[in-house]
Order: C-alpha cells, then sequence, then structure tokens
C-alpha cells in the first residue's frame, strides 16, 4: 500500500516591518512528496531541475542516545564499520561506484541519528538507492577491518576532543550536566568503550537499529519522482521490517542546583561553558528559546558580543545556542577570555545578561532582528539540495514530523517578548545549570617552580 | 537487478563517461565607467543576494616587517565609515539578517555581504560604504589589535593551526607567502595607522578590484544600483609586487614544534607545488587525486583503511597567484608517527614509478566528469568558480571546458607529472608533538630543529 500525498511548501517570507504578519506567498516553494513501503520505510522526495544533481540521504532513527554505558560510541563506530562492503559490492566496488561516478559520499552521527548521503550527478540516482539498500542489510565485516577501524576512531576522538581543548570542555558539560539520560556521553563515546565494543556488539546493533522500519529516505534535487520511487522498491521492497528497537524512555531528573566543574587542562587562555537544561526539539517553548539565543549572541550588535567582546574587550569570543534535538538538551553559551582579562567576570556578566532577558521585554527592534536572522538563517539552509535534505530530515528526526517545517516559518514570526521573558525565566535558571570552567594548566610542571608562573 | 549492476560495473571500469554539460545560470559582464568590472548572476531560485568584491591584493602585500597589515586593513573596513559608527554597523547589517565582512588571503581581500532580495538596498549600501569610505579610527584600531593578537594567542592550543604555521615559515622562509595571513603576535603590535591608511591607499581601487552579484537580480537593474553606489571610486596606479621565488628544499628539513601534552602528532610535509598557469595543471589534478583526494586515493587505503592509523590523510596544493606548497598533511597518535610518515612517504614515491592502473585512472577522471558540474549548484557556489577564473586569469572557458579537459588526460601524463612535481628526496617536513615521544625517530629521517610553541 502506497501512501501518498504532497504538500505545496510554501515558506513566507517574514515581515519586513515590525506589526506586520505577512509579506507575500511563494518566496519559496518546494514540493516534498512522503512516500511509504510496506516495510515501514518512509521515503521523502524534494524535486527540483535546477542543478543537475541528487542527493540521497538514508536516515537511521539510532545515535548515541540508544547506547549503554560499556557500547557507548558504537553508533558511531558502526557508521565507520559502513563503509567496510558487502558481498555483492565490497568495499572497494563501493567506493568505486559512488567517486568513479563522480559522487561524493560520507556520514554522520549524532545523539539521536545516523545519516549516511551520496551526492551523485542526477543519472546515478539507481546507483546509490542500490548501494544503500544493500549495505542497510548485507553488510559483512569482520574482527580484522572492526581493530583497524577501532583505531581510526581512536584517533578521531584524540582529534576532536582530547587534543582540543573545547572539544574536551563540550564533552565534560555533556558528561556532568546529564546524569541518567544518555545524552551524558557524546556520539564519539568514552575511550575504554571505543577499544572494548565487540564484533558481536556491532553486529546485533546492526540488525536491530538498521531496519527499513527504523529509518526514512530523503532524496533531493534533479530526479523523476516515479523514477525513484521504482528503484526505491526495487532495492527496499523486498527487506523485511524487523521487531522496533527498544525505545530510550529514560527521563533526565529534574537538575535542582548548579552544578560547577573546575576543568584543567594545558591551554593558553580560561574559558567557561555552561549548559541550561532545556525541553525537547518539539516543545513550543524552543522557538522563543533560539530568539534569546539570537538577542545574545547572534551578530556583532548581539547584547553579549557587544558587551563584552567589542565594549569591554573582556571576551575573544562569546557564543552559545538552544541546542534541538528529540529529546531535552542544553541551552550552551560557551566564552574565552582574552588575555589579561578576567574570566569571573566575563562570566558574572554573561549570567548578567542572561538575567535582564526574564526581567525586561527586549525591544520590538531586538524582536524583529531576531526574526529577520532566523528567517534568513532558514532560507539560506535551503540553498542546496543537501542543505535542504538535511533541514527536512532534522524536522524529522527532532519535533517527530518533518511536515513542522512548513509551519516553522510562521512560527518564527509569532514569538513575542514576553514569550522571550517567559520561557527565560523558566528554563535559564541557575538550578538547572551545569558549569565547566577550563582553568589552563602548565605541561608537565608538577613541581613547585612552575606554580608561581 | 543484478545483471544491470555487472553491466554498470562494467561501464565504469572500461569506457570514460561523457563529460557532463556544466549548466551554468545567465552571467553577464559589465565594466563601469570608473573601470569597476561587475558580474552579475542571475538564479532566482530563493530570494538572497550575495555580493563579493575582490581586491586583488592580499598578504602578500605585507611589508616585511608588518606581517597581518592586509588582514588588518580588510578587518578594519567594518569598524567605521565617515556617517556609520562600528556598532551602526553592525545594528544595520545584523537587523536584516544579512552578513557583511572582509578578509585576507594570500592573493587578495575579499569583502562580502549577504542579504535576502528584499534587504538588497541596505546590504549594497553597507557594502560600498564600508568600501569606499572608511575611516580607520584609532581607538577601533586598537580595539581590533587586541582582538587579533589574543586570536593568534589563542591559536597555540590548536595543533593544526601550529603545524601549517610552522610548515609555511620553515618552507618559504622570507618570501610573503612564509607569514601568517593574521600576522604575528610582534608584527601585528607593530601595525600604525599610517600603515593601514597606505595599504587602503594604494590598493582600494575601482581598476584594482571587480565584484560578482550572485542570487535573484535582474541584472540590469543591479548594475544601476551598484554603478550608483561605487560612482565616486577612483582609479590610481597599483604598486607592483616583485618578488623573487624562494629556493626549493634541498634534503629533508624537519621542525619538531614540541607541544608537551600533546597525545597525537600533526604532520605536514612538502615542498612547492605549481599555479594554475602550469600546462602541466590537469594532469597534475587527476595524478593527485589518485595519489592523495578522498577516500579511494591511495594515501587513504594504505594509511587509514589499511594501517588504521589516522582519521584523516591528504595531499593538497595550494592554488595561488605564484607557487604555494604542495604538501602532505595527516595526524596520527604518537607512537605511530614514523610508520605514518614512512607509509606516506612509500606511497607518494610509488606515483612516480609506474603509471597508475585502469581503474585509478578511469576512476579519476570519471570522478572530476561527474562531480565538477555538482559544485556548480548554488549562487555562491558559481561566484567562487567565477572568482577564481578571474582572479588568477584563467581562460573564459574555463567552467565550460574543465571537464572536457580532465577527460584528455592520459596515463603518460599522470606518470610525468609525478616525476616532474614530486620531488620524494627533499622536503620540509613540519611536526607538532611531544618531543620525547617522537624526536628519537624523526632524526633518522633527517635534521631536526625543536621549537617551543612560543618561539614561532
Amino acid at each position: 500500500m502506497l501512501k501518498k500525498f504532497a504538500v505545496l511548501l510554501l515558506l513566507l517570507a517574514g515581515a519586513a516591518q515590525v506589526g506586520t504578519t505577512r509579506l507575500r506567498a511563494g518566496e519559496l516553494a518546494f514540493l516534498i512528496e512522503r512516500h511509504a513501503l510496506d516495510n515501514g520505510l518512509m521515503v521523502l522526495l524534494i524535486p527540483d531541475h535546477s542543478a543537475p544533481t541528487i542527493t540521497i540521504q538514508v536516515w537511521y532513527r539510532t545515535g548515541s542516545k540508544n547506547e549503554q554505558p560499556g557500547i557507548t560510541g558504537i553508533s558511531h563506530l558502526f557508521e565507520h564499520m559502513m563503509f567496510k562492503g558487502s558481498k555483492k559490492f565490497p568495499r572497494d566496488k563501493f567506493d568505486r561506484l559512488v567517486n568513479g561516478n563522480g559522487g561524493i559520499n560520507n556520514a554522520w552521527t549524532a545523539f539521536d541519528n545516523t545519516t549516511y548521503y551520496e551526492v551523485m550527478p542526477s543519472d546515478k540516482l539507481d546507483i546509490a538507492v542500490a548501494l544503500e539498500a544493500d549495505r542497510s542489510r548485507n553488510l559483512q565485516i569482520n574482527e580484522e577491518n572492526l581493530n583497524s577501524e577501532r583505531n581510526v576512531v581512536i584517533n578521531e576522538r584524540l582529534w576532536r576532543y582530547d587534543n582540543s581543548p573545547f572539544g574536551a570542555i563540550y564533552e565534560a558539560l555533556y558528561n556532568n550536566a546529564f546524569v541518567a539520560h544518555p545524552y551524558r556521553w557524546l556520539p564519539i563515546g568514552f575511550r575504554s568503550d571505543i577499544d572494548a565494543i565487540t564484533l558481536e556488539e556491532c553486529l546485533g546493533y546492526y540488525k536491530i537499529h538498521y531496519a527499513p522500519n527504523n529509518s526514512f529516505l530523503v532524496i533531493a534535487g534533479d530526479f523523476d519522482p516515479a523514477g525513484a520511487m521504482k528503484s526505491v522498491k526495487k532495492y527496499y521492497g523486498k527487506i523485511r521490517a524487523e521487531k522496533a528497537p527498544p525505545a530510550v524512555t529514560t527521563i533526565e531528573p529534574e537538575q535542582r542546583g548548579q552544578k560547577r566543574i573546575d576543568y584543567y587542562k594545558v591551554a593558553q587562555l580560561p574559558a567557561v561553558m555552561a549548559g541550561y537544561k532545556i525541553p525537547a526539539g518539539n516543545d513550543p517553548d524552543m522557538v522563543p528559546l533560539r530568539v534569546a539565543a539570537k538577542v545574545l549572541f547572534e551578530g556583532e550588535s548581539s547584547r553579549l558580543y557587544h558587551r563584552l567582546v567589542y565594549t569591554e574587550q573582556k571576551a575573544l569570543f562569546v557564543q552559545g545556542s538552544a541546542s534541538v534535538t528529540e529529546d531535552p538538551n542544553l541551552f550552551y553559551v560557551a566564552a574565552q577570555a582574552v588575555p589579561g582579562a578576567d574570566m569571573a567576570y566575563v562570566e558574572k556578566a554573561i549570567y548578567e545578561e542572561i538575567d535582564r532577558l526574564k526581567e525586561e521585554p527586549i525591544s520590538d527592534r531586538e524582536l524583529q532582528k531576531a526574526r529577520n536572522q532566523m528567517e534568513a538563517e532558514f532560507i539560506d539552509g535551503m540553498q542546496s539540495n543537501e542543505d535542504r535534505a538535511v533541514q527536512v530530515g532534522y524536522f524529522e528526526i527532532d519535533t517527530g514530523d518533518y511536515s513542522n517545517i512548513y509551519s516553522y516559518p510562521d512560527k518564527i514570526q509569532a514569538v513575542t517578548a514576553e514569550d522571550v521573558m517567559r520561557v527565560t525565566a523558566r528554563y535559564l535558571d541557575e538550578r538547572s545549570r551545569t558549569v565547566i570552567n577550563l582553568i589552563p594548566e602548565q605541561p608537565k610542571a608538577p613541581d613547585a617552580a612552575a606554580a608561581g608562573q | 537487478m543484478k545483471k544491470l549492476l555487472v553491466t554498470l560495473l562494467m561501464l565504469a571500469a572500461f569506457q570514460l563517461a561523457l563529460s557532463s554539460d556544466v549548466k551554468l545560470p545567465p552571467i553577464t559582464e559589465d565594466t563601469l565607467e570608473n573601470g569597476l568590472v561587475v558580474v552579475a548572476i542571475e538564479n532566482h531560485e530563493l530570494p538572497t543576494v550575495t555580493m563579493r568584491l575582490i581586491i586583488r591584493s592580499g598578504s602578500a602585500f605585507d611589508p616585511a616587517d608588518k606581517a597581518g597589515l592586509a588582514n588588518f586593513t580588510a578587518d578594519m573596513l567594518r569598524t567605521g565609515t565617515a556617517t556609520r559608527s562600528a556598532t551602526q554597523i553592525s545594528e544595520e547589517i545584523d537587523f536584516v539578517g544579512g552578513s557583511l565582512g572582509a578578509s585576507a588571503d594570500r592573493d587578495a581581500i575579499n569583502v562580502s555581504c549577504g542579504v535576502l532580495l528584499k534587504h538588497l538596498d541596505t546590504g549594497l549600501g553597507l557594502l560600498s560604504d564600508i568600501i569606499l569610505h572608511p575611516v580607520f579610527d584609532t581607538t577601533e584600531i586598537e580595539r581590533l589589535r587586541n582582538q587579533t593578537i589574543s586570536g593568534i594567542v589563542q591559536a597555540k592550543d590548536d595543533p593544526n593551526s601550529l603545524n601549517v604555521k610552522g610548515f609555511n615559515k620553515f618552507l618559504f622562509g622570507e618570501h610573503p607567502y612564509g607569514h601568517p595571513v593574521v600576522g604575528t603576535e610582534s608584527s601585528v603590535a607593530a601595525v600604525t595607522r599610517d600603515d593601514i591608511a597606505k595599504f587602503y591607499d594604494d590598493f582600494f581601487h575601482p581598476n584594482n578590484a571587480f565584484l560578482v552579484v550572485a542570487g535573484d537580480i535582474a541584472p540590469q537593474e543591479i548594475l544601476g544600483k551598484v554603478n550608483q553606489a561605487f560612482a565616486e571610486w577612483k582609479q590610481a596606479e597599483i604598486p607592483e609586487l616583485i618578488i623573487p621565488p624562494p629556493s626549493n628544499p634541498k634534503g629533508y628539513k624537519i621542525l619538531l614544534i614540541n607541544k608537551p601534552d600533546a597525545t597525537q602528532t600533526q604532520i605536514r610535509f612538502g615542498h612547492f607545488g605549481i599555479t594554475r598557469q602550469n600546462p602541466d595543471y590537469y594532469p597534475f589534478m587527476v595524478m593527485n587525486y589518485i595519489l592523495g583526494v578522498g577516500f579511494t586515493s591511495r594515501l587513504n587505503e594504505e594509511v587509514r583503511v589499511r594501517g588504521g592509523m589516522t582519521y584523516d590523510i591528504r595531499t593538497q596544493n595550494e592554488w595561488h597567484a605564484m607557487r604555494g606548497a604542495y604538501f602532505c598533511n595527516t595526524f596520527t597518535e604518537n607512537d605511530s608517527t614514523m610508520s605514518a610518515v614512512n607509509a606516506a612517504l612509500r606511497v607518494i614515491r610509488s606515483m612516480r614509478e609506474a603509471e597508475v592502473t585502469d581503474e585509478e585512472y578511469t576512476d579519476a577522471v570519471n570522478f572530476y566528469s561527474g562531480y565538477y558540474p555538482m559544485t556548480l549548484e548554488t549562487p555562491d557556489q558559481v561566484a567562487a568558480e567565477i572568482i577564481k577564473v578571474k582572479l588568477y586569469g584563467l581562460p573564459v572557458s574555463y567552467i565550460q571546458d574543465f571537464t572536457q579537459n580532465i577527460a584528455k588526460v592520459t596515463k603518460a601524463d599522470i606518470l610525468r607529472a609525478a616525476q616532474k612535481y614530486i620531488d620524494p628526496d627533499n622536503m620540509v617536513f613540519c611536526v607538532v608533538s611531544n618531543a620525547d615521544d617522537v624526536a628519537e625517530g624523526l632524526k633518522k629521517l633527517g635534521d631536526v630543529t625543536v621549537i617551543g610553541v612560543d618561539e614561532l
């Protein structure tokens, strides 16, 4: 049974002036067709014939959220294993069919999803679908290629997190902010777990999570929808649905007091990263929280940049955003002091500006500025087929329904100054805050000589 | 199903794909009365406009003791004009959700602005104002100087940034490509307001610039607006840059930057590369693809996939006005440093020893034939390609003919390019690591100079 409906996506330009709500319709019009196979695979098609390219993305509804201690990082390690080939398409054949046809491919792993993609010339859609369908079920991996890929992933971890001050405190923030929910580790996983994951664990993970009923396709670009669905049915149609993977039921308990961690690492300058508990991606409060982040951080005229980087010249940078994921995540803030500046002052100033949002309504102009910034960001994020597919895919993952993308531009315009006051007062509360305080230390200076500096 | 795929495999293996047609949006080029060339790229898919004004002078034009001057001048543009303060500029561009900024690279300064179409006049007004009427206020200079130096200090935490800095200094020496675009702590400290004003007066003229406008525009209308905005800009004689070419490395010279807390080693080694004017440009491109670009390259296969020694390894030629570096870059755990370097060197040497295989050759040519047209999907991508053509004086037909020129390359050309442009016995190495872990091994390779992160 094929379920099909198409909706014309009219993303409206926002108000140019304060007070107007709608300008003109049809500035952006993309068609998203939804199909579903009997085995539960959802397929979203976004045709656009302006350039001879197609993007196919396979979104598996699994990420580090679906792991447990002992196998943290398995989603990401397994993502690497997905490039090891099958009987029909051994590794080198797979790569040759993509690159040798003018395409590129890659993948990424996040808290809630693992996504694979090919960007190919438009006449190569069928090959890309064949390759993705095949490796979703017929992957052949062994101890040898698992061990060599494990070392690749260890090098990735050393590079992104262990040898980078900001990578390190970003990981520390999640490790400390969450006590129960699996967002407490990052998709890269803990080092000892990466070392210990077994082939059997990988195969078990694969069978449960890589089923058609636990994934969806987004295909965007220069293709004929009927032809694309013919390829999808040809390669995916015979794959069986599996029992649904266990749901992640853990709810992070309420945090009832600030957590503050002193984190010592070799670094040139002190820094702070803080996170507040915020609701899930589908919560209506997320839109005003994103507006609050724009007011604080976006552009050189934003409140915190203008105060700390420009006027007072205490911070090298200050940034932050509301992290949107399927389960409740963090509103994070990060700043680094310029040489000689007092990090404690920078941190205090950040909290002052956050508190000000709770106490005074933002001006009409600031509200309109934030709306304009979010509108422009949204439209810029629709530039390429790949960008569009990513946005649509993340609406599905984060909010539970891709079609929420239709109403997002209107939701941005509907946010009021009172909404911003209400959500900042409710969520950006010291009690739910976790702070990682990066304290630079000298390399290898255990004796007293270095302590005085 | 099975049969179809077999046929496809055979096609990929034995036949060169027909070069794909590049599909470009309408592009017009006009010259204003003052000589400013304006290229308009018309693409109505989204209601956005990007404007990029290119000044044909970058950090290569920094005076020897004022490294970072081009970048400093570029950064100053947003900090105030005759009629707008830095804060007013920020407020105006942020209010419309646009972007406005200037940055330097070795060969050019790029001043750019992106806005939704309905805010085009605001964007163009700001762009032309910061280009035509900057005031270089001394308070703003000191603010920016502190900011820039803080950034240089912070970058010492980044092993890759240290590696790039050390490698360029060691390879290029006194040649202006040897200093960081952003400058050094001491050179940025030495920049004066007069230096900035002089750099601006010397190089910011319409005959040393061009403007590319891409997006949801009508070319005639945009030309009228641009003409009005830039009409007062005056031509002037532009100082010429005469620089003797740097000398090639002899043997192996190794710079080890000691970062005692590093548990992973950053490695970059190589020598000088080629420019786009080189007649072997296309053979070199294909040769380099097979050696060290992308996931199917020989280096990736050997060092990452088979060796498990890194997350990333690649070779890259810096395409600049003068010869840049041609280098290999990777990172690995400290104790596999020498295995990774030696494996990479073996693979690099293999390129000179025999012709590439039929499979490698076909895949590389087919990759570019299919991939290149896809890199021209968005108006911003087309703008970037047009800027490349104009800045580096490439033939007008460069974009249209690219895939055909790639298809003309033969296996013999690739071997010739490898033998001519890879010199595995004469290279500069820069390694960032804990010297205690890697110095002994590196000494077996050649002379090692060890410095601290503050000595760069």
